[in-house]
């Protein structure tokens, strides 16, 4: 429940047992997690040592629960679990005891008691197109995001579906799925995209906004804390794709010595996300590592890349660093990137066509 | 064998930060997580930084290992989880790493606890006088 006088992040965590040195080791882990550099823990330490415990009112709209498993499923006891319980979660539909109409009593008390201070999670995307498709307590969808934003300080658009639109608005999206980004324009959004976003990354992008407010943010709304890096640049199969050396099916010779996963689908190229460094299950591996490529599941219309497996393609946002990734094999190869038909890119880059190894390397050698 | 080429680089780094260490007194830490490296290249740098004369074990939030490297003030930072699987990996150049050092809200804590047993302690004497 909501109090008035709120304990600092510190004091919240020396109640639950945590000496200033245990609180030093996890301010250590929390900066390396949040990709800050390692000069930055004394100041981290201090800014969360005063930091106010905050109240989070979370909403779930078309979502399957999947983000909420993400955080709540973290090992325990976790660096995640540990920021996690210096929140004030007022409102969690699934997560909470009370149900019905004392449920939304706890929403609305939580909501006037820090008016223009809580932060307000957003988990799944909006329809816009029946109201019926999805409520809460008779509620549209539509109508509770406008009037729980409206008093929040900031706004987590967390996973894909709440960022992008994710797997409801893919083709043809037949309940109007929009994001977050699309109906609120007034407060500041951190969109945390991924299906699901790395425990850590959740639980890093709070603890960012309680130490130093607002994080960095990228193009498409992310924190470039965690998603500043490119997969396919960290990715430990790196060195295979630099020398040509690609799987071609899940059972060759190739996948078992580990050779990059580019041609069997790797999204690795075009995604950004922190997964080759931070990894999932407790830090045990990634995708990649398992043997299956990325999907790309923190990019923008991934379920409409146009098939898992099948090679990247050239994206829609063509920028220069994108050609690069997609037609790195060809400048390993020793052939430039200039000569690339124009005709054949201007038609994927409109139809979003599937561009393979082989077909980058006969145009270019046309 | 998958070389990353990220080895050099580190190698060097904790050079300069030795050399930063002994000229400007500044102490900088690394951290090994954010570097991809092969698992040769990691038992590299392992053999290469070797072992100092401390290994220390602390009990916080799990275990803590801290062990100073061949080269002095070079100090090898594991945090492990209470699962005792390793979550953390810093180096840290240093006379002493950061978290060794007794934090200074609790020394005073401990000066406020330590001044009210002894005054305590001279009430129940002059009491008995």
């Amino acid at each position: 429940m909501t109090q008035f006088n709120m304990p600092t992040v510190g004091e919240q965590l020396r109640e639950n047992g945590i000496s200033r040195r245990a609180f030093l080791k996890f301010c250590g882990l929390l900066a390396s997690s949040m990709a800050l550099a390692p000069s930055m823990i004394p100041k981290l330490a201090e800014a969360l040592e005063k930091a106010t415990r905050p109240s989070v009112i979370w909403l779930s709209f078309q979502e399957c629960t999947g983000c909420a498993e993400s955080i709540t499923r973290a090992h325990s006891p976790s660096l995640e679990g540990l920021i996690f319980d210096t929140i004030s979660l007022d409102y969690q539909h699934t997560l909470q005891a009370a149900a019905g109409e004392a449920a939304e009593q706890a929403r609305d008390e939580a909501m006037q008691a820090n008016y223009g201070k809580y932060v307000l999670i957003v988990d799944g995307s909006i329809p816009l197109g029946n109201a019926g498709y999805s409520t809460i307590a008779g509620v549209s969808n539509l109508d509770m995001l406008k009037q729980v934003a409206k008093g929040a300080a900031a706004i987590i658009a967390l996973g894909t579906c709440a960022a992008y639109g994710g797997l409801p608005q893919a083709n043809p999206n037949p309940t109007g799925a929009v994001a977050v980004a699309d109906i609120i324009k007034d407060k500041p959004i951190i969109n945390v995209p991924g299906c699901p976003p790395i425990p850590v990354v959740i639980t890093g992008v709070i603890a960012h906004f309680l130490a130093f407010g607002l994080p960095a943010l990228d193009h498409l709304g992310r924190p470039k804390a965690f998603y500043g890096q490119n997969i396919h640049d960290r990715c430990y199969r790196r060195p295979f794709y630099e020398r040509g050396l690609f799987a071609e099916t899940f059972d060759d010779e190739g996948a078992k010595q580990g050779w990059c996963l580019y041609k069997l689908g790797c999204k690795g190229p075009i995604t950004y996300n922190a997964c080759a460094t931070t990894k999932w299950n407790d830090g045990t591996s990634f995708p990649i590592e398992s043997g299956h490529g990325c999907i790309g599941c923190s990019e923008p219309g991934f379920w409409d890349f146009g098939g898992l497996y099948n090679p990247v393609s050239l994206p829609s946002s063509l920028s220069s660093q994108h050609v690069v990734f997609a037609t790195g094999i060809g400048v390993a190869a020793g052939v430039a990137i200039a000569a690339l038909n124009k005709q054949a890119k201007q038609q994927a880059k409109q139809t979003r066509e599937p561009v393979n190894v082989d077909q980058l390397n006969r145009e270019v050698q046309l | 064998m998958v070389v990353t080429g990220n080895l050099k680089p580190v190698l060097h780094e904790i050079r300069h930060a030795l050399q930063t260490l002994i000229e400007q007194g500044q102490p900088t830490m690394l951290d090994l997580n954010g570097i991809p490296f092969s698992p040769s290249e990691l038992a590299e740098l392992e053999t290469f930084l070797g072992q100092g004369e401390i290994a220390l074990e602390l009990d916080v939030l799990g275990k803590t290992r801290i062990q100073e490297c061949s080269y002095a003030g070079v100090w090898r930072i594991q945090h492990f989880n209470e699962q005792d699987k390793r979550i953390g990996y810093f180096i840290e150049v240093d006379h002493v790493p950061e978290i060794l050092r007794s934090q200074s809200d609790d020394m005073r804590e401990g000066l406020k606890t330590l001044s009210g047993i002894l005054a305590m302690e001279t009430e129940v004497t002059d009491d008995s006088i």
